[in-house]
């Protein structure tokens, strides 16, 4: 029967927290505590000593602030009856608030560690990478290099030299016109799909497909100002601040969770790839003006791009009609390479006529032949 | 019903349903993305909260005591004594280093690695002890992490050594370290590790399993060269390379089903002798797991998360631990009058570590 009257006690069950013995007890409430009496224990507690640790169907489950593992067990309908003694005690709602606090609390934080991460993260990272001492890059850039050479097939021999020998004059003339901030070396490496690199340092390197798909040494000499640009701008050294710190702040907080770091990994993936349009852009810029100056053929730049648009399209390019099946036109946000259209209509608009009379150009032949040594690969390199 | 005797028995009475955990499942999973999964300590904590109090042993409910700041604080100990300084390393050694030395600290760095992971799953089962009540006496962890950490690495170069057969000696080996160290309160648990104790048929049922895995390793092998997956580059044609890819992932989860029916015996043979090895007070443990009790939980748990998307992996882990836990035999009752309370509160955060390498089991 459930007490009315102050006072008078309901059966509950104690554990004193020292031994695992249950103390069968009369909880008794009154205005200013609970008193429990029964099997030798005897005492007295505060309505503030305690606390709710759990509230069942069946069963309340109090516990000791002073005693973190003494348990006093009250029936359900028996604490429902001394509750009016002691609302706060009872009341489940505050706790759910609290915990609701909680989770909000940490539903903030998360949102600031995303701001922090996809905004902070691409923000620090050009400063950090100007902030880098060149010497500094320069190592990276031939680690890098290394690594890159060892997935990537190097194209090495008397034909690779001869290739980056034809190149060394147009290099000297545009690095004059336009420092790029370190020495710039090219190297060659098999690879079907035409592409530039640009690492930290100066290095260079040059698919043998762009070598297949270009049609003159003039375009080479384009995409390499081009990728003079983000030497000189360490775009090299900024991507990989920014990739390395997202993804190992990522990798970090996430603990390797599955479906979140997915999502996590899909959002970052974009906030990169705008970044890298800027880049782009800037190199294209850099690209004009150094070729102008240098005495080049700006008007180069936009053929070379012509041209990789037309691979694109092409027979062995992901345009191609066998390979279009089921392949949908990716929206330009989603690209890394915006529409070539937009870089082509841009370079275009911005070339000027050649400052001096036109250089010597190296020898395509020599250029074309640079892998020519270099056996082929069994495997293609990891996509 | 309530005895306040002396001596209770300790059966095992395990109530938790699908339904709950399903749900708490969901909505823990949702929050994990606002928060960029730093929710997962707390959703964690109430997991083991509803589990444990689902779970009554004498009739009397565990009681988890851990907190998710706990978790927390673990996690940002570990990693930025462990985690961040190993990434460091990484990701110098990468930049600056010449090649063959990058080589060299990165089998170094995995080598430590493997220790580690042995190490924080003996911080997980200490810090879930440490938070584990029952009768208001908590259970406790003892030894050392390191050590058992350096042990567990021993033992697994002896199984590498010998292609596995040493595998079933480590599990018992680690297991008898573990449960040699617990106690309740202040009550030792002993296990039995002699080979008279070994009455299980762990040996037959691990040839089993060796050579089962092998043949299924055999035959995805086979038919992998069949159906053309290793002429890479042969041909590019997406649509032939996805059915392929699909046909190789089809015929790997077939095998994985047979792998799970070949394994069960063996399993259910090691928890069986583990559970029998142990003892507590007067109070004799042992199982009556069935192989097919695991292929049964095996199957329906795979197609319970798949039909729940993922959401259904907490009922998943309940379901383990229900069968388990109710599947224990006692024999025997303890006298609590032997009992006093644990002595150390155990670590006063959460096992960091462990979340970093997820060697909680789930759990």
């Amino acid at each position: 029967m459930a007490p009315s009257a102050e006072g008078e006690g309901v059966a509950a069950v104690w554990f004193d927290g020292t031994s695992p013995i249950a103390k069968r007890v009369t909880a008794a409430a009154a205005a200013d505590g609970l008193r429990i009496d029964g099997q030798g224990a005897s005492r007295r507690f505060a309505y503030a000593d305690l606390k709710l640790i759990a509230y069942g169907r069946d069963e309340v489950r109090l516990g000791l602030r002073a005693e973190p593992d003494a348990r006093l067990l009250i029936s359900a309908v028996d604490a429902a009856a001394i509750a009016r003694f002691a609302p706060r005690l009872f009341d489940r709602g505050q706790a759910r608030a609290r915990a609701g606090l909680q989770m909000a609390g940490l539903a903030a934080a998360g949102c600031g560690l995303i701001a922090l991460l996809f905004i902070g993260a691409p923000m620090a990272a050009p400063p950090l990478a100007q902030a880098t001492p060149r010497t500094v890059e320069a190592q990276m850039g031939e680690n890098l290099a290394a690594q890159v050479n060892l997935v990537y097939g190097a194209c090495s021999g008397p034909a690779a030299e001869a290739a980056a020998e034809a190149l060394a004059a147009t290099i000297s003339r545009l690095a004059a016109a336009a420092d790029p901030g370190f020495p710039v070396t090219v190297s060659f490496v098999l690879e079907d799909s035409p592409n530039a690199l640009a690492l930290p340092g100066g290095g260079v390197i040059i698919t043998q497909g762009l070598l297949e798909t270009l049609t003159g040494p003039d375009e080479l000499t384009a995409v390499l100002a081009h990728e003079m640009g983000h030497v000189a701008a360490r775009d090299g050294m900024t991507a990989l601040y920014r990739t390395l710190g997202l993804g190992v702040m990522l990798d970090v907080l996430t603990g390797g969770s599955g479906i979140a770091q997915q999502a996590m990994v899909a959002a970052g993936q974009l906030a990169d790839l705008s970044h890298t349009r800027a880049q782009e852009a800037r190199a294209d810029d850099y690209a004009l003006a150094a070729l102008a100056a240098a005495g080049e053929d700006p008007a180069a730049l936009a053929r070379a791009f012509r041209a990789l648009q037309a691979w694109e399209g092409g027979d062995d390019g992901p345009g191609s009609p066998e390979a279009s099946d089921g392949r949908l036109a990716l929206p330009e946000w989603l690209s890394s390479h915006p529409d070539l259209d937009a870089r082509i209509a841009r370079a275009e608009a911005q070339a000027r006529p050649p400052a001096a009379a036109r250089p010597p150009q190296p020898d395509w032949a020599v250029l074309q032949q640079a892998c020519a040594d270099t056996p082929a690969r069994r495997l293609p390199p990891p996509q | 019903m309530r005895a306040a005797a002396d001596r209770v028995s300790l059966a095992i009475e395990q109530t938790s349903k699908i339904g709950p955990m399903l749900w708490l499942g969901v909505w823990t999973s949702l929050l994990l993305l606002p928060t960029l999964t730093l929710f997962r300590f707390w959703s964690r904590t109430l997991f083991r909260r509803k589990l444990w109090e689902e779970t009554k042993i004498g009739g009397e409910p565990l009681e988890y005591i851990g907190k998710g700041s706990e978790l927390f604080i673990g996690f940002l100990i570990a990693t930025f004594t462990v985690g961040l300084p190993v990434v460091a390393i990484f990701i110098f050694a990468q930049l600056f280093l010449p090649l063959p030395l990058y080589f060299v600290v990165g089998a170094i760095a995995y080598l430590v690695l493997i220790w580690l992971i042995y190490v924080a799953y003996f911080l997980a089962r200490r810090y879930l002890m440490s938070r584990t009540m029952w009768r208001g006496v908590r259970l406790h962890q003892g030894g050392s992490a390191m050590s058992f950490g350096l042990a567990a690495f021993g033992y697994l170069l002896l199984t590498i050594i010998t292609l596995g057969w040493y595998a079933p000696i480590m599990r018992l080996r680690l297991a008898e370290r573990l449960w040699g160290q617990t106690s309740f309160g202040d009550l030792k648990f002993t296990y039995d590790g002699s080979k008279e104790a070994r009455t299980e048929p762990v040996w037959a049922s691990f040839a089993l399993a060796w050579f089962g895995g092998l043949a299924l390793v055999g035959v995805l092998s086979a038919a992998s060269f069949a159906i053309g997956l290793t002429d890479v580059g042969a041909a590019d044609d997406p649509a032939a390379m996805l059915a392929r890819v699909g046909a190789f992932y089809g015929l790997a989860l077939l095998l994985g089903l047979a792998y799970l029916l070949m394994a069960a015996w063996h399993e259910a043979a090691m928890l069986r002798q583990i559970a029998k090895s142990i003892r507590i007070g007067d109070v004799r443990l042992g199982s009556r797991l069935k192989h097919w009790d695991l292929i049964g939980l095996g199957l329906t748990n795979i197609l319970l998360v798949i039909l729940t998307l993922g959401f259904g992996g907490l009922a998943a882990l309940m379901r383990v631990w229900r069968l388990i836990a109710q599947r224990i035999e006692t024999d025997g009752d303890l006298d609590l009058t032997r009992v006093g309370q644990a002595a150390d509160r155990g670590p006063s955060q959460g096992e960091g570590l462990a979340d970093a390498f997820d060697m909680s089991g789930g759990f």
